[in-house]
């Protein structure tokens, strides 16, 4: 029997008000998920890249991405999803800087100068002292470089394994690779960065 | 041995972790505003199809519907520029009316006179 007019309104107005609300709560449960992940994320990609302005370049990216194609996924797979798509732009990154480096070769670099952000001169708000954050902020350069300096995938399979916790069957799948090259990876990432650190790390 | 060593490797491990958690924590205040513009950003792409408006609109749907839209204001407005007037046109309504009825042609042919008639009649 169908329903009279009124009702029928009412029925639609309360399917699309409960349809508004649960895409609010999707927004919600997103911007949840970017606050979280942001920071580790950017660090991930300072680290490869060594360069702040590349690294918010690609973590825009990623995120754009997500949210465009992945958001309406599971919330169980945000994490996994987000990072392929992360570990992507970074491979896509260093294509692309591969490709500039032969350019620089022949061309000769451009200045390495950089504009220094007002921001970056606000003051420490955990009040270390400069020798503190110098000494801080050496020996995280000195791991920094020693990360980047592994090939790409030992490095994807170290970030992801010590910085993000993914086991190894996640990072596989970040990777699109097998359980048995991550582990290969992830070794031989350890074996390296021991012997370029451990003399200074333990 | 291997015991040993993989104690030190692990601590090894945990004092990288360590480390880069500080890191994390110790982001500065611009990147962190960096950060969270580049977070609103991104998800400003999932508002038109969520929460602004008052209406749900799919953006494959709106996307298909523009061009659609934009065919059919153009038909309109040719049509109506192209349309004949009215009046202009050798059949008007009138005319269609008087060839329908049942009333022989004749009668229309022989109006004048009738007219004539029924003036003189008043006349007389």
């Amino acid at each position: 029997m169908p329903l009279p007019y009124g009702l029928q309104y009412d029925v639609l107005h309360i399917i699309k008000i409960s349809k508004r609300e649960r895409l609010l709560e999707q927004r919600l449960e997103l911007d949840k998920f970017l606050a979280s992940i942001q920071k580790r994320a950017f660090r991930m990609a300072e680290i490869a890249t060594g360069n702040r302005e590349d690294a918010f370049d690609i973590l825009q990216d990623a995120m754009c991405k997500f949210v465009e194609k992945y958001s309406k996924r599971n919330i169980e797979e945000w994490m996994p999803l987000f990072y392929t798509i992360l570990q992507s732009r970074i491979r896509d990154w260093y294509r692309r800087e591969t490709v500039r480096n032969r350019f620089r070769v022949w061309f000769g670099s451009p200045s390495e100068e950089r504009e220094t952000d007002s921001m970056e001169k606000v003051s420490d708000e955990k009040m270390r002292t400069p020798e503190q954050q110098l000494q801080n902020s050496q020996r995280m350069n000195v791991l920094d470089q020693a990360i980047r300096q592994l090939p790409i995938r030992q490095q994807q399979a170290f970030m992801l394994r010590v910085f993000e916790g993914l086991d190894v069957a996640q990072t596989a799948r970040v990777m699109s690779c097998t359980t048995g090259s991550v582990k290969t990876h992830y070794s031989r990432a350890i074996h390296t960065l021991r012997e370029k650190l451990e003399g200074q790390w333990l | 041995m291997a015991m040993t060593d993989q104690k030190t490797e692990q601590q090894f491990i945990d004092a990288i972790k360590h480390r880069f958690d500080q890191s994390v924590d110790q982001i500065d205040a611009g990147t962190l505003s960096g950060l969270n513009s580049i977070r609103h950003n991104a998800l400003k792409r999932s508002e038109p199809f969520s929460i602004s408006g008052l209406t749900v609109v799919n953006p494959f749907l709106k996307r298909a519907l523009t061009p659609l839209v934009a065919v059919a204001c153009v038909a309109i407005i040719i049509f109506t520029l192209v349309q004949p007037d009215s009046s202009s046109s050798p059949f008007i309504a009138e005319d269609i009316e008087m060839l329908s009825t049942s009333d022989g042609i004749d009668f229309y042919e022989n109006l004048e006179f009738y007219q004539w008639l029924e003036d003189y009649e008043i006349s007389a």
